[in-house]
């Protein structure tokens, strides 16, 4: 009897999860079907998911990339400016959302105020003023304007939320924590951090894909062809007042989603072994 | 500052506790504050200065005082745009994190093959700001596109709905919905968060699935869930990216968003001053609505930390 | 203690700074040296394309840096999308390229503001050789006697039309048909190729309301902007024609509705290419990308007669303009010469960003092109025959009048206005971005 009301929810349960899948993941399956066409079918025959007839130079012809920088480097370089971003984001956020959390200090709500503040404007307006700055120190053409808001705590976004899960911590862990003597920093790093976890995870995952997906700071800062980002090159695909590479562009856009399935499958894992788990003690 | 918080001796133990806080706090902020007041500070200031000049990017910009936060209230195309906005914001920040939430709670049943579908559901926002997905969107909606297709068939219209003033909108909507997986992974997180002992607890005294969950799963998940709120509705101000590639802000206007009317002024017409006016007043729309938030959140947000004592 | 902890953790975080900056400076070190050693002198050059003209642009440079050993190019291409966000942040910067690729519709906006070189001085000693180039290429180059740019390639507005299509039909488009032939060859199209059950939208404005309006306000002798550039040069009650004409076209099924023609636009392909349309407006050298995505027989056609008048121009595709924040102008002028005269480069560039300004590379070109390319070769041949001269450059703010523009004649199309208050609507738009 419980076994098959059971199995009855379990049933509308995948039912309903995959019609919904389905819904979510058909554009990929586009893109992907797409990248495979011949130029002449792409959009002449774009509802169909199935490929008259398999084409798969789109993939070698984007990979080339463009007068002998291929996608090699773009990966490359957007594999080092994404993960160096993430690990410091991982670092920096945490301890400013640790401060913000659970320490008190003047000022506190002020600078709070500041930095919800600065994700209220658009970044297309604060970013000439930016330019100009990195344009003065010399280091337009580099990472550093791409690799400099990873190490100064993360986008806003990531030290907001982690506040909102360190706030959902007990403070009766830290009080007891101070009776064993444990320091400040010990208390972030002893009892935070482990059970940040889940949050951690979340914040690595944003922090990836936008990375991975920014298009205005990586297009202004980096000129070099061989500085280029994924997403940069991506671009260079697409002249909208003459004509797109559509082959090359969708076989290089399909690609571009693996380093972040991956990532995700990754870290997904860890998302599971949460608190939930374990539990809290 | 520091001369008004003058301790009174009799508070000497707690002053120091204090003291070595308040270093201790700002030390733990200070990535983020030198941040702040070397690379964020100078250019916010700096466009709020340009949003009274006239500043077309290429020369100088000159003194134009009050001029363009007045011609704003004129703009027609101006006060579409926050029409646009609002509703887009009012609509799809709710059924987005209303979406969001259950899936997360369905997908926190452990069932087999949860984690490969919270995967597979994650993936439209991984392809969130690329440019392909803009082209697949246009083809899904467009005049023969998989969607259109269906609804022909199914007799409800013919028409394209992306290029038809009275559907774009919903489009982009549907869109920005179909794209719920960032808050889904962070209720997903919140969820793990919860102490399995409090559910324990409640099933030895009988509480039924929905006791538990509105006794227990969603106070507990409320930090999370105002998170979501007060971020979901900040990036549904300054939604961009879908409007500017799908439909660049047309037909008639009707998707218009702040953001993209804010970027065309920027960069395509090259009136930076009057673009900066529109980003503080922007600032301001979201400051305000954000503040009720925060304000309204101590009678609905519960805090462990806090909410504990 | 704890003091020391925080103490290490932000020596840690500093050191992490550093690490990875020490690994990025060796890395541009690295490349700077290269071009040190490659030469003296590094101009930036900076495009937009797709890949098929990145790939070319740069095969050409590499030419371009044999045959000038002292001077390497650092190229910097991207898609037209963040083209000019780019560009206008280095302007503001004060950090343009030396040689930076330029559009009609942005020349007078940088012209303006002071940003671009005159080249006639260096025309005039020989640095970029022109003797090749008919003016008729350069005309809107020019403000007053300043040179402001080389074009590097031409095109004229045209109709690209399926061949067999028309023929099929019994119609042609010799010089000198008018606007109504267009709407009656369509309809009579239409009539006949639904009574077979087969799908025709009629003739696809393609998006270029604005630009087939400017020739009709040629053709009616007046120019689309007024001298001064503070003002537009034309009636209203010209414009009140033209849009009547816009309307009944659509209304009456000889042009498909706005959103199909957007459909279309934003899906990436068109009409033509797919046989719903048998004609639509393009600049010549689109024949190229618009044939590459369809088995039909595609040719170009000169713009319909008003009147029996003809007001087509030739002219550039794009251009190329030296910056005044470049240090190095020589060398930059030299790289357009190349680009404008050397054969084997232009070899390279197979004449893809429209058709070359020189008539000896034209020559040199005539057999070593493919057939699309051939055909813009032979149309601006035909097209010269049309001509009158060119308007003068367009104001600033002329892309902000084309966004008001194309809002306007949508709800024209959509038949919310009248062509009455569609005009005087634009008008005032108009001039109020303008004065």
């Amino acid at each position: 009897m419980h076994s098959n009301k059971r199995l009855l929810s379990d049933m509308i349960f995948y039912v309903f999860v995959i019609a919904i899948g389905i819904v979510m993941i058909y554009p990929i399956l586009w893109m992907i079907a797409s990248s495979l066409k011949p130029a002449t079918e792409i959009f002449n025959n774009a509802v169909s998911l199935w490929p008259s007839a398999f084409v798969w130079e789109n993939y070698p012809s984007g990979w080339a990339g463009f007068g002998g920088i291929g996608f090699a480097t773009y990966f490359r370089n957007s594999v080092m400016i994404t993960s160096i971003v993430v690990v410091g984001t991982l670092l920096t956020g945490s301890i400013v959302a640790y401060g913000f959390a659970r320490l008190e200090f003047k000022m506190k709500n002020i600078l709070f105020a500041c930095l919800m503040a600065t994700i209220m404007l658009p970044i297309q307006i604060t970013l000439i003023p930016q330019y100009i700055i990195f344009n003065e120190i010399g280091w337009v053409n580099t990472f550093y304007p791409l690799l400099l808001p990873g190490l100064m705590g993360g986008q806003p976004f990531f030290i907001f939320l982690l506040i909102q899960f360190i706030r959902g911590i007990p403070r009766e862990l830290d009080e007891a924590a101070i009776v064993d003597g444990c320091s400040k920093l010990g208390i972030y790093w002893r009892i935070i951090l482990p059970l940040l976890k889940p949050a951690l995870v979340t914040v690595a995952l944003f922090c990836f894909m936008w990375t991975w997906d920014d298009f205005l700071a990586p297009l202004i800062y980096l000129n070099d062809a061989s500085l280029h980002t994924v997403t940069i090159a991506l671009r260079n695909f697409m002249d909208t007042q003459g004509s797109t590479s559509w082959g090359p562009l969708l076989a290089m856009s399909s690609l571009s989603l693996l380093p972040q399935l991956l990532i995700f499958a990754f870290f997904q894992k860890h998302l599971v072994q949460g608190i939930a788990t374990t539990g809290l003690k | 500052m520091t001369k008004t918080k003058k301790i009174p001796v009799s508070l000497t133990l707690a002053s120091n506790r204090d003291k070595s806080d308040h270093l201790a706090g700002f030390l733990s902020i200070s990535p983020w504050l030198i941040g702040f007041i070397l690379l964020i500070l100078g250019p916010m200031l700096a466009s709020l200065y340009l949003s009274f000049t006239d500043y077309n990017l290429l020369s100088s910009p000159s003194w134009v005082g009050l001029a363009n936060y007045r011609s704003l209230l004129t703009d027609a195309r101006f006060l579409k745009s926050l029409e646009v906005t609002f509703t887009f914001v009012f609509v799809s920040v709710p059924l987005k994190l209303i979406f969001a939430l259950a899936l997360a709670m369905l997908f926190n049943t452990g069932r087999k093959g949860s984690s490969f579908f919270s995967a597979v559901y994650y993936i439209p926002s991984i392809i969130g700001g690329s440019v392909a997905i803009a082209v697949v969107w246009k083809q899904l909606f467009g005049r023969q596109g998989a969607v259109t297709q269906i609804l022909s068939l199914l007799n409800i219209t013919d028409a394209n709905l992306i290029g038809n003033p009275d559907t774009a909108l919903s489009v982009l909507i549907l869109l920005v919905i179909w794209q719920f997986g960032s808050p889904m992974i962070i209720f997903l997180a919140g969820l793990r968060q919860i102490p399995i002992e409090l559910y324990e607890a409640a099933s030895v005294d009988g509480a039924s699935k929905w006791r538990q969950f509105f006794n227990i799963t969603l106070p507990m998940l409320t930090p999370v869930i105002f998170f979501n709120l007060v971020m979901q509705t900040i990036q549904g101000f300054m939604t961009f990216t879908q409007a500017y590639l799908i439909t660049g802000g047309g037909p008639l206007d009707e998707t218009l968003f702040y953001a993209v009317y804010l970027y065309e002024t920027a960069f395509e017409y090259l009136r930076m001053g009057y673009a900066s006016a529109m980003a503080w007043v922007l600032l301001i729309i979201i400051a305000v609505i954000t503040l009720i938030f925060f304000l309204t959140s101590k009678y609905w947000v519960f805090y462990q930390s806090e909410g504990g004592r | 203690m704890k003091k020391y902890l925080w103490y290490v953790l932000i020596l840690v975080l500093f050191l992490l700074v550093a690490c990875n900056g020490g690994e990025q400076d060796d890395t541009t070190n690295a490349e700077n040296q290269d071009q040190a050693n490659a030469g003296e002198t590094t101009i930036r050059v900076a495009w937009w394309g797709n890949q098929e003209r990145h790939d070319m642009t740069l095969e050409a440079i590499e030419l371009f840096e044999v045959a000038y050993p002292d001077i390497s190019v650092q190229p910097e291409y991207t898609g037209w999308d963040g083209y000019w966000e780019r560009l206008n942040t280095q302007a503001a910067g004060s950090n343009l390229p030396d040689v930076i690729a330029m559009d009609n519709s942005y020349l007078n906006e940088y012209n303006s503001n002071d940003l671009l070189v005159d080249l006639a001085p260096l025309i005039d000693n020989g640095t970029i050789n022109l003797e090749d180039v008919d003016d008729v290429y350069q005309e809107i180059n020019h403000d007053g006697d300043r040179v402001l740019a080389v074009a590097s390639g031409a095109n004229a507005l045209a109709l690209v039309y399926n061949v067999e299509m028309l023929e099929e039909h019994g119609f042609d488009l010799e010089p000198g048909f008018s606007y109504d032939d267009l709407f009656e060859m369509n309809l009579a199209i239409k009539e006949a190729l639904e009574a077979e059950g087969e799908e025709y939208f009629g003739y696809d404005f393609a998006n270029a309301e604005y630009e087939l309006l400017n020739n009709y306000v040629r053709q009616h002798g007046m120019s689309f902007y007024n001298a001064e550039g503070n003002g537009l040069g034309f009636e209203e009650a010209v414009l009140v024609d033209y849009f009547e004409w816009v309307q009944e076209m659509v209304v009456d099924g000889a042009a498909p509705s706005h959103d199909i023609m957007m459909s279309y636009i934003e899906g990436g392909n068109s009409m033509v290419q797919e046989g719903s349309s048998a004609m639509q407006t393009a600049a010549s050298n689109q024949i190229i990308g618009i044939a590459q995505g369809t088995e039909y027989e595609l040719d170009l056609a000169v713009l319909p007669a008003w009147d029996g008048q003809h007001a087509n121009y030739i002219r550039p595709s794009m251009s190329f303009s030296i910056t005044e924040h470049s240090a190095q102008q020589e060398a930059a002028a030299k790289f357009i010469d190349f680009m404008t005269n050397d054969l084997e480069a232009n070899e390279v560039l197979q004449a893809e960003r429209g058709v070359p300004i020189s008539s000896a590379v034209r020559e040199h070109l005539s057999d070593k092109v493919s057939e699309p390319v051939q055909k813009t070769f032979d149309y601006l041949e035909v097209v010269a025959d049309y001509t009158t001269d060119a308007d003068p450059l367009s104001p600033p703010g002329e892309t902000e009048v084309r966004g008001a523009f194309s809002r306007i004649i949508e709800s024209l199309k959509y038949d919310q206005l009248t062509p009455e208050e569609a005009a005087s609507q634009f008008i005032q738009q108009a001039e109020n971005v303008l004065n």
